[in-house]
């Protein structure tokens, strides 16, 4: 193997590194860490794909190394290759990456990192979310979503003001472990967002933490102009059971887009309130037949725990 | 001309494993693990590598029990009145007990499940009643994932040896299987302890539209061997006659995947945008509704993406086209086709025999136990129902466990070299005809009849001329011509192909009744019939060799359904306002 | 036995520049689930040698080199 590995055709050389790659030996992974330095990018792409399969030290730094690497295609295999690392071991050489010159090499250390939900990448994570490139941004919030520690908290919140929308995006469904009070402002700051992408994730953020408090703001989103917005929006009232949303709801019930006209009637339905019977039954003669069905087993189920 | 390698290879093994796609590698390397002692052998008819229904990867779960989304009791509640009741429940408890544990056992080797941005599970809902479905938009790299955990735990793996008869003892226990070598016509007879059948679906029984006979839902190398080798050692096999028949991307004949763009909040609709089906699970039900519009004045039917924002269609472009049929992306493109603008044509598949969407197969236990003592089948030729690829695993894990104990505890059996001698003569004969008929028109010619006769509403006359047809063909398979070991494996499967579409032509006719939609849809018997009917028909080898049936009580259910509750499911079917 | 020899698009190309068999690389041929490439002897490269295709990839999304194209097959196009 190492003959052909040292052999003068490329061709060769690239051969010899995916049948390494294929044999599942742990005598393959320093071969191919020595592969990484061959002179011809098409070796060095193969080596860095295969690196992926030996999770640990060393094939993590050989990696990190390769994130230098002068051909994109071949830093992009490494950088690939490293979000497949589970090891907390993997952490140290990428950590001493994330400050480095090339924001391209900050975030794919940061890609590789967030797996890893190490403790020492939170205290940096949190400066990086002051990077000049937003890309790195995107994924310091990344790394910080994973770790879930409530000490980001009024940073994450930071970061859902944001300039770039995909960074407050990202905040903004990071935010899914604080409790339903801490997440109020950015809930409401994020319905009010020029990005109906931002304004979507802040209405599925109040569904899942059960907002209470943002019902007033989710009942103004239902008038969104973009019906994925509204839709949403409906759902996370459903699912705080905002009994003051029942007429708002039943407007939307003859709103042109079927997928809203189903969100609109599911969320009736959660709310579970005989007040929203008579909207119910009109839903049942709608157009589009899931919405029928939901509106039919929704009342099923108001009338069942009314009788109970 | 290729020559039969006439001193044919014996090996010797503790568990066999036949089948790399999905069930198998799971099954091979849980009986490895079980016990490292044992030798484990994977015997796979293309490579272990890239084969199977997952060959390019799968984009989604959809059936994952996960805590907090659904129980298993719940799931298996689900599933049994989505089958109007026939089901062993024992077995789909026994699947759903296992699904979680499995999604983070293959998330730790590195298999890629759609994660919120906290890495938590991001389940969707997309059924009426729980949430099953665990997007995989990086699911690319499945089988590689599981080739290296292969190669880890010393399982031996047998690339392009495809099975062509199952070996049994005088008692009646397994001893072993013939397989041939695709490549040199090698035979091989293994002797092993336990045998895993996992050969996936019969995907080549009906002809797809196209009439290409490679262009199946399937995977192709899924001929129905599995079905066939466990019919000729005598094993039951359940329900045949509830037939795998899925909505399809038209010509292109790949899963339009409802289930991905679902999420994204795409639909199936008519030829005027709206949505029309009233059931919610890939189901006959949903595939009678799905007929009713195709062919009706609002047909035919669309995938509807239009309506959807740019930013979201890419997205779903993003995945469609990179993972389990990624070639799909250019089929569009090649028409010109644009989700942002048109609506996506939709078909009927051709049938085929497949537990992911119906209750049939060779009949397992909860232990993937056959009736034949010490064979094991798992996934989609098992008749667990809705397995999907999740299913696949799980079971293949159970009948990978089980019959590592059962290897430990038993000895290699005796076979009767007969057996071996009659198979290498059914070889060897095609391999020395001079003159005769190519593989593909037979097969073609079978196929086409099982889409001219089988091909629900079911008649019973077609099925009867049918089965005339069928025993005509049956003559014609001697003749078939094999110029090189892979025309061989090629007429071998048409052999397979043929003795499929006997069964489920039996098995059809056996059942006087209409059940489960579209699939078991008889028109000189349109009622479900629940008092004569509502049992498991069972089909078997007679002693005669010919084919036979009887029914299968329903066992007692392990998970009650509550009163009302198959009513009210049945209450989300409601009928379009007049 | 006599047969016909009936013309036929391959849906699958592999050009010969690219591909590097000859330097011992069999990975599509490995990979295709049905079996359909080899290496042809004279020319020491891939070939598509059984017009019997599911259009699924593997082929050319594991070459090393990039050499595979698959067209779908021209009946279902
Ligand atoms: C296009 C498509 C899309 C799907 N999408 C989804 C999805 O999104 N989510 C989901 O959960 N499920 C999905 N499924 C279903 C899922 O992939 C299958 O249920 C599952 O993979 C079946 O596993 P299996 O092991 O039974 O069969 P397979 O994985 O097909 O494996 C069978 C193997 O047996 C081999 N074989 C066949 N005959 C022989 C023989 N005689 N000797 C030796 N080997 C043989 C075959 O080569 C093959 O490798 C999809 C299926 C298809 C076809
Ligand atoms: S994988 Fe590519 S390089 Fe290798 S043999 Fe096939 S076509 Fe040639
Ligand atoms: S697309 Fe699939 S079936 Fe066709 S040649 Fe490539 S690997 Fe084989």
């Amino acid at each position: 193997m190492a003959e052909r590995l040292a052999s003068a055709d490329a061709a060769e050389r690239r051969v010899a590194v995916l049948d390494l790659a294929e044999s599942a030996d742990q005598g393959a992974e320093p071969l191919l860490v020595g592969a990484l330095e061959d002179r011809d990018a098409g070796v060095r792409r193969e080596a860095a794909k295969a690196l992926a399969q030996f999770d640990g030290r060393p094939a993590a730094e050989a990696l990190a190394r390769t994130l230098l690497d002068d051909d994109a295609s071949v830093a992009d295999a490494a950088a690939c290759s490293l979000t497949e690392m589970k090891s907390p071991e993997a952490a140290k050489p990428l950590l001493a990456l994330v400050a480095h010159d090339r924001a391209g090499v900050r975030g794919a250390a940061w890609r590789g990192l967030r797996n890893l939900r190490v403790e020492a990448s939170l205290k940096p994570a949190l400066k990086a979310l002051a990077d000049p490139d937003a890309r790195v941004r995107r994924e310091a919030v990344g790394v910080l979503a994973y770790l879930k520690n409530v000490a980001t908290l009024t940073a994450l919140t930071g970061a859902a003001d944001d300039e770039n929308f995909e960074v407050r995006r990202a905040a903004i469904s990071a935010l899914a472990f604080a409790s339903s009070g801490q997440a109020l402002d950015p809930i409401a700051k994020g319905l009010s967002d020029v990005h109906w992408q931002v304004r979507e994730a802040a209405a599925i953020l109040a569904g899942k933490i059960k907002a209470a408090g943002a019902a007033p703001w989710l009942v103004g989103a239902l008038f969104d102009e973009a019906w994925q917005v509204s839709g949403k929006a409906a759902l996370a009232l459903g699912e705080i059971k905002a009994r003051e949303a029942i007429h708002a709801l039943g407007g939307l019930l003859s709103h042109p887009a079927s997928n809203l006209r189903k969100d609109a009637v599911t969320a009736l339905g959660e709310i579970g309130h005989a007040d929203a019977l008579p909207y119910l039954e009109q839903a049942t003669m709608d157009a589009d037949p899931d919405v029928r069905k939901i509106a039919s087993w929704s009342i099923h189920r108001i009338l069942s725990a009314r009788a109970k | 001309m290729a020559e039969l390698d006439d001193a044919a290879d014996l090996f010797e093994a503790d568990v066999l494993v036949i089948g790399g796609g999905t069930a198998g590698p799971l099954a091979a390397y849980k009986a490895k693990s079980a016990n490292p002692g044992l030798k484990v052998v994977l015997l796979e008819k293309a490579n272990v590598k890239r084969s199977g229904a997952i060959a390019i990867g799968m984009d989604g779960l959809n059936n994952a029990v996960v805590p907090g989304f659904a129980t298993p009791e719940q799931y298996v509640r689900e599933i049994t009145i989505a089958n109007d009741g026939i089901v062993y429940q024992k077995a789909v408890l026994a699947y759903a007990m296992r699904s979680f544990d499995m999604i983070r056992e293959l998330d730790d080797w590195g298999v890629k499940f759609q994660k919120d941005e906290n890495g938590d599970y991001d389940v969707k809902k997309v059924h009426h009643l729980g949430s099953y479905v665990l997007p995989m938009p990086e699911g690319g790299g499945v089988k590689k994932i599981l080739y290296r955990q292969l190669r880890k735990a010393q399982v031996l793996i047998s690339n392009r040896y495809m099975a062509t008869r199952l070996l049994k003892a005088s008692d009646g226990r397994i001893a072993g299987a013939v397989a041939v070598n695709s490549r040199t016509a090698g035979v091989l007879v293994i002797r092993a302890k336990a045998v895993i059948l996992a050969t996936g679906a019969a995907g080549r029984l009906g002809l797809p539209a196209s009439g290409y006979l490679w262009g199946t839902y399937e995977n192709p190398t899924n001929s129905g061997d599995g079905y066939a080798m466990a019919f000729h050692a005598g094993a039951e096999l359940t329900n045949l006659e509830c037939y795998q028949i899925n909505p399809l991307i038209k010509d292109y004949n790949g899963p339009a995947c409802a289930y991905v763009g679902g999420p994204f909040g795409a639909y199936t609709a008519n030829s005027r945008g709206a949505r029309f089906i009233e059931c919610d699970y890939w189901s006959g039900q949903m595939m009678l509704e799905f007929r009713k519009e195709l062919e009706g004045g609002n047909g035919p039917v669309f995938l509807k993406f239009d309506h959807l924002a740019d930013e979201t269609i890419s997205e779903v472009e993003g995945i469609l086209h990179s993972v389990e049929r990624p070639s799909r992306g250019l089929f569009h493109e090649g028409r010109g086709d644009n989700y942002r603008r048109d609506m996506v044509e939709m078909h009927i598949s051709e049938i085929g025999f497949c537990s992911g969407h119906s209750a049939s197969g060779v009949w397992v236990d909860e232990h993937a136990r056959t009736t034949v003592p010490g064979l094991y089948a798992a996934g989609d030729m098992a008749s667990v129902p809705h397995n999907y690829m999740l299913g696949a695993f799980v079971n293949g894990a159970i009948a990978g466990e089980d019959a590592a104990v059962a290897a430990a505890s038993t000895e290699l059996q005796s076979y009767d070299p007969q057996d071996v001698e009659t198979e290498r003569a059914r070889m060897r004969r095609l391999l020395d005809n001079k003159d005769g008929l190519p593989a593909n028109q037979v097969e073609y010619k079978i196929r086409r009849f099982v889409n001219d006769y089988l091909q629900p509403p079911k008649i019973t006359r077609k099925y009867e001329i049918a089965q005339k047809r069928f025993a005509e063909i049956r003559e014609d398979l001697q003749r078939i011509v094999a110029r090189d070991p892979h025309e061989l494996m090629r007429a071998l499967e048409v052999h397979s192909i043929l003795d499929c579409a006997d069964m489920a032509a039996a098995a059809s006719l056996f059942r006087t009744e209409s059940r489960w939609g579209l699939y078991h849809y008889r028109v000189d018997y349109p009622e479900q019939d629940d008092e004569n009917w509502f049992c498991h028909t069972q089909l078997f080898k007679d002693e005669r060799g010919a084919i036979a049936l009887k029914k299968r009580p329903v066992d007692p259910y392990v998970v009650p359904l509550e009163s009302g509750e198959k009513g009210a499911y049945q209450r989300l079917r409601i009928p379009a306002p007049v | 036995m006599s047969f016909a020899e009936n013309p036929s698009e391959f849906p699958v190309k592999i050009d010969q520049g690219k591909c590097i068999a000859d330097k011992g690389c069999t990975v599509c041929v490995d990979v295709c689930p049905l079996d359909v490439l080899r290496i042809n002897p004279e020319t020491g490269k891939a070939h598509m040698r059984y017009d019997e295709c599911w259009y699924c990839l593997p082929c050319q999304l594991d070459c090393p080199t990039k050499a595979v194209t698959v067209t779908i097959p021209y009946l279902l196009r």
